[in-house]
């Protein structure tokens, strides 16, 4: 068996947004529309202060809440355990934004392009594989992965702090990674089974949480 | 695939195109080419389906980015679709220009406009060439065809960079203890990083896509210390070990108290490094002066073996000593090492305190970390070659450098590299460019009193060692009025204003420039700026899109985008790294219609003008043509018959455009000695400026002669700290705080947010358009997070939100990226954000006496202001 899981090291991201553009030139999602976004928080009081970075996307969960909550079956969950959107079957109930415990699913509602009524001719190209009115998300670039190729923001991270890999091959590098680093998942306790880890901590700290 | 090139190990690239081959199908392609969105250059693949562009990802064999990209690279698509290009040549109508002045465009032909120009153009070389200024920016092909125009007709001012303040000191230091040209970190071995004003390794600088996965290695898996001394608690700032705010302004304090803790306290340095290397053992006499051996006038220093002063060349020179007092010829005279020792100990931690706000137990421990980490006598064997082995690097740029007394700043802070010795050796401070084995050939050499002069890669970069003799000024850059510094452009708007002041006779009539945006990005005091563009007759501009610099242009002159275009570019290497490339940068789509090659819109005008041939001349020699490559006279070229050209004059005839074309990049190995140059470096850096006494001294006279009263107290041959106006302004509580200005990771580089997908980013992130206050000053002002304020300098002001923060220094109110656009043309960005010129002084009395850099620090009053948006 074949699972799909991605990695996003928190002490080498360094809060640039390349994956959140990455995703965009690669997919082309509409204004408004981000598969990928990264989360600016800060915390501490001056001179103990940072800013800290941390990248979202789609968990792709083992247990995805919104497979089940779907009522027309739209969400699909590959072999591989990514998490897809069948647009031509999704009528944008968001059903699966309620049920998503992440709150990642977002509706396209249609509106302009980025420079206004008229398209550029990127954007005629790229809009066409958006319908008006369905759930947006992650689909973790699976016509990348069909080819064998990293998701566009593996591929750009100029921090090298993404990474992804098959969970069930006890050799690929995300698991290597996963021995070797501390890390954890968003919120696991709900059951969801995410593929996402956060990877924390320098160097190579015992490992801990492995599912 | 391995290839040999001229006997040299040459790897040549296949470029691994995703999916199916190059050429696929008949209508789509990955195209090789090299990204513009900033000066940095990645290689992209750019994949084109239809005669559109509909993706770009990094090419995975460019040792510059290894298949990463960042996010304005990644929005090039958006820059290249911009819905407001220009695309036909446009003349104003309306002869008053100004901020928000609308030119009343019409269009033109490119005959008309191409006639226009060769009119005036003609005029100016008649009249006086000195009336003709040139501006180039990023495109080196471009900047170098267009700059031969300075060489044919004679004029001196050819403005190579956009901003008047560009690598002021940073190069200049560069080439003088480094030989190379600007910096980066060993950060394969490096184990301890200051940086200084600069977010080295985390969110910007040249080399972004190599220099951040290596530091993230270093930090994450071999535990690199990343100390952050800067105002604004930055990208930089979250991801370091230790964030220490500083008030702007005081970087020369910081290095002097560092430098007192390693030489004075902790008693570290590389003594042998100092006595070889640099002119650590040179005599000093009272007068501040070498002492020389009367005979050669060679520079003499004392062998503790001997007990004599002996030449630095002298074959016998044994233990060289650094401190102490010694007599030689009849006085009493120390080695510049022990004047450096006596200077720092004027800064002690907690004098050292009182002026930046670090605390001196902080202070102290880091300097000893930074030392103890620079396990100074050790050595490391890399391909069978010892090295020393310094895996430390104090970084600085662009911070330290934006002050009246910019070359002090950086200078004190240059020096803690230089005392440890991690300078060109592994795990150290690394400059691009200083040794340069094939094809070109540049090393550093030896020269005047024994010390390193770089090598022939400078070109025409005016050098701080020897410097020249100050001279009455012929220029509208009082360049001869400084001189040791690399260039003086930041002058020619202040001079401008009155140039029969300083003794001269002409004014700039005619001004062409790149597209750059120098209204809104160079210099200070924008107003100052279109003074100075609103007083020359005919301004000249290439254009993308009507940036703020064009609006007070006369003709605008549309150019490709970086998609459409093609340069031949020149060779490079990463620091430290076994293999040098050169890539290129190729047309990927057509042309919008209506655009032309600008290099041949300027051909065009040469051969109008009747000087075509002259400019081949010049060409031949700046291409470095060979023949048979020659550029012959009577003829014409397309730009890519050019190229041609230049790739086979430098690589040979089977690398011709065309392999190019379809490789993309060329790469090949190089060596140790070119990987490490430090200690294969004959000449010596200096740690004392000596030649600052006699240069001080001959402007001094000049000043006097012209009847000029400048404090010459910059011309110090060792580092001080004197403060920037805004300091004593801040402590008298005449202002609220001093503006500084950050870079943010993906606003880097001019061309930034007037991109949709950049401009979606920064609405959603509260730091690009707004400003950083910290909580303490926002209490005092009644402040609130995401309230309106005004920020109000003694030239400007400014209402914007405020993003009430504690990753600020209580002091100081950050101000992010390049915004606060006003041009019609830049429909996204304009009215969002501040333009951090618009609350600059400008004048003689901000700029650097050394360097002519500007003071950077923007004096503030802030208050909270009634109602929304204006």
């Amino acid at each position: 068996m074949t699972r799909m899981g991605f990695s996003i090291d928190l002490e080498r991201c360094v809060g640039c947004q390349a994956c959140v553009i990455a995703c965009k030139t690669e997919n082309g999602t509409p204004r408004n529309i981000h598969w990928m976004r990264v989360l600016e928080k800060e915390e501490g009081a001056f001179p103990d202060a940072r800013r800290s970075f941390t990248p979202v996307r789609c968990n792709h969960c083992a247990n995805p809440p919104c497979v089940a909550a779907c009522p027309t079956g739209a969400f699909v969950q590959r072999a591989d355990g990514v998490v897809v959107v069948n647009e031509s079957v999704c009528v944008g109930t968001m059903a699966c934004l309620t049920a998503c415990p992440y709150y990642v699913p977002a509706r396209y509602d249609g509106g302009d392009g980025y420079f206004g009524k008229k398209l550029t001719m990127y954007e005629e190209a790229k809009y066409s594989n958006f319908r008006e009115g369905t759930a947006q998300k992650c689909h973790f670039c699976y016509p990348r992965l069909d080819e064998g190729r990293p998701p566009a923001c593996v591929e750009a991270c100029p921090a090298d702090a993404l990474n992804y890999g098959d969970l069930d091959d006890p050799e690929s590098p995300i698991n290597i990674e996963l021995q070797r680093r501390r890390h954890f998942r968003p919120r696991e306790e709900l059951g969801t089974d995410p593929s996402t880890y956060y990877l924390v901590g320098k160097g190579g700290g015992p490992a801990v949480g492995v599912s | 695939m391995p290839t040999f090139v001229r006997g040299r190990d040459t790897k040549e690239q296949t470029v691994e195109r995703p999916g199916a081959g190059r050429r696929d199908a008949t209508d789509s392609d990955w195209v090789p080419t090299t990204c513009r969105m900033c000066l940095v250059a990645c290689q992209v693949l750019v994949r084109v389906e239809a005669g559109q562009v509909v993706n770009v990802i990094g090419n995975p064999d460019s040792p510059n980015n290894r298949g990463r990209m960042c996010a304005k690279g990644k929005s090039g698509i958006m820059n290249h679709y911009n819905r407001s290009r220009l695309t036909r040549p446009l003349r104003r109508t309306n002869p008053e220009k100004g901020i928000k002045v609308d030119p009343r465009w019409e269009e033109i032909s490119w005959d008309e406009a191409i006639d226009a120009i060769t009119a005036k153009l003609r005029q100016v070389v008649e009249e006086d060439p000195r009336k003709l200024y040139l501006q180039t920016w990023a495109d080196q092909d471009f900047a170098a065809w267009l700059g031969a125009l300075a060489s044919v007709v004679g004029t001196p001012y050819h403005q190579t960079g956009i901003s008047g303040t560009c690598g002021k000191t940073i190069h200049s230091i560069n080439y003088l203890t480094t030989g190379g040209w600007w910096d980066e970190v060993d950060f394969e071995y490096c184990n301890y990083l200051i940086d200084v004003g600069t977010q080295q390794g985390i969110a910007t600088r040249e080399g972004f896509n190599h220099a951040v996965p290596d530091c993230a290695t270093a930090r994450v898996e071999r535990g690199m210390k990343l100390v952050v001394v800067d105002p604004v608690g930055n990208n930089a700032a979250a991801k370091a070990d230790e964030w220490l705010p500083i008030l702007p302004g005081t970087d020369a304090a910081f290095g002097l108290g560092m430098l007192h803790v390693l030489l004075n306290e902790a008693r570290i340095f590389d003594a042998e490094f100092l006595a070889q290397r640099t002119n650590a053992g040179y005599l000093v006499g009272s007068d501040g002066r070498y002492v020389r051996d009367p005979a050669s006038r060679q520079p003499l220093l004392f062998d503790l073996d001997s007990g004599t002063a002996k030449t630095h060349d002298d074959a016998s020179l044994g233990a060289v000593a650094l401190e102490g007092e010694f007599e030689v010829g009849g006085q009493l005279v120390k080695p510049a090492f022990q004047l450096l020792k006596e200077r720092v100990a004027e800064y002690p931690p907690e004098f050292v305190e009182a002026i930046t706000t670090i605390p001196a137990s902080r202070l102290r421990r880091i300097a000893r970390e930074f030392g103890e980490a620079a396990q100074i006598g050790a050595t490391i064997t890399i391909d069978g070659v010892e090295l020393p082995y310094r895996p430390v690097c104090l970084n600085w740029c662009r911070g330290p450098q934006g002050h009246k007394h910019a070359w002090h700043h950086t200078w004190a802070l240059q020096l803690v590299n230089v005392v440890v010795g991690c300078i060109n050796v592994p795990g150290g401070y690394q400059s691009r460019a200083t040794a340069i084995g094939w094809p070109d050939v540049s090393w550093p050499a030896v020269g005047q009193d024994g010390m390193m002069v770089p090598g022939a890669h400078s070109g025409k970069h005016a050098l701080a060692f020897p410097g020249r003799p100050a001279n009455r000024p012929g220029r509208l850059d009082l360049f001869e009025l400084f001189p040791v510094a690399a260039h003086t452009r930041t002058f020619v708007p202040e001079v401008s204003k009155d140039p029969e002041m300083y003794g001269l006779d002409h004014r700039i009539e005619m001004l062409i420039h790149t597209a750059g945006n120098q209204i809104a990005g160079g210099w200070a005091d924008v107003n100052a700026v279109v003074d100075w563009y609103k007083s020359i007759d005919l301004v000249v501009g290439f254009a993308v899109e009507i940036n703020e610099t064009h609006e007070l242009d006369d003709i605008v002159l549309p150019m490709p985008t970086y998609l459409e275009s093609n340069a031949f570019d020149s060779q490079d290497a990463v620091c430290g790294e076994g293999v040098a490339f050169h890539a290129i940068q190729q047309q990927t789509v057509e042309r919008a219609p209506g655009v032309r090659e600008p290099i041949e819109v300027m051909m065009d005008v040469y051969e109008r003008a009747g000087i075509l041939d002259e400019v081949y001349l010049v060409m031949n020699r700046v291409l470095k043509l060979k023949p048979p490559y020659l550029l012959e006279t009577g003829r014409r070229y397309t730009h890519q018959e050019v190229l041609d050209r230049q790739a086979k004059s430098v690589y040979g005839p089977e690398f011709g455009w065309e392999w190019f074309k379809e490789h993309g990049i060329l790469v090949w190995a190089r060596g140790v000695a070119e990987r490490y140059p430090g200690r294969f470096i004959k000449g010596r850096i200096p740690i004392y400026m000596e030649n600052f006494v006699d240069r001080g001294e001959e402007l001094g006279v000049v000043l006097g002669d012209m009847g000029l009263t400048w404090d010459l107290v910059d011309y110090d041959p060792l580092p001080q700290w004197i403060a920037c106006e805004s300091y004593g302004q801040l402590e008298r509580g005449e202002i609220d705080a001093i503006g500084v200005h950050y870079k943010l990771p993906y606003i880097y580089g001019g061309q930034g947010n007037a991109n949709p997908w950049i401009d979606e980013l920064c609405e959603k992130l509260p730091q690009s358009y707004g400003v950083l206050i910290n909580t303490r000053l926002a209490g005092q002002k009644g402040i609130k997070d995401g309230d309106w304020i005004w920020l109000e300098s003694p030239v400007g002001k400014s209402r914007l939100r405020a993003h009430v923060t504690e990753c600020v220094h209580p002091q100081v109110i950050g101000i992010a990226g390049h915004a606060g656009h006003w041009a019609g043309g830049k429909p996204l960005s304009r009215g969002k954000g501040v333009n951090f010129n618009s609350l600059l002084p400008y004048g003689t009395a901000h700029m650097d006496t050394i360097s002519s850099s500007i003071d950077m620090c923007a004096p503030l009053t802030v208050r909270r202001s009634v109602g929304g948006p204006p």
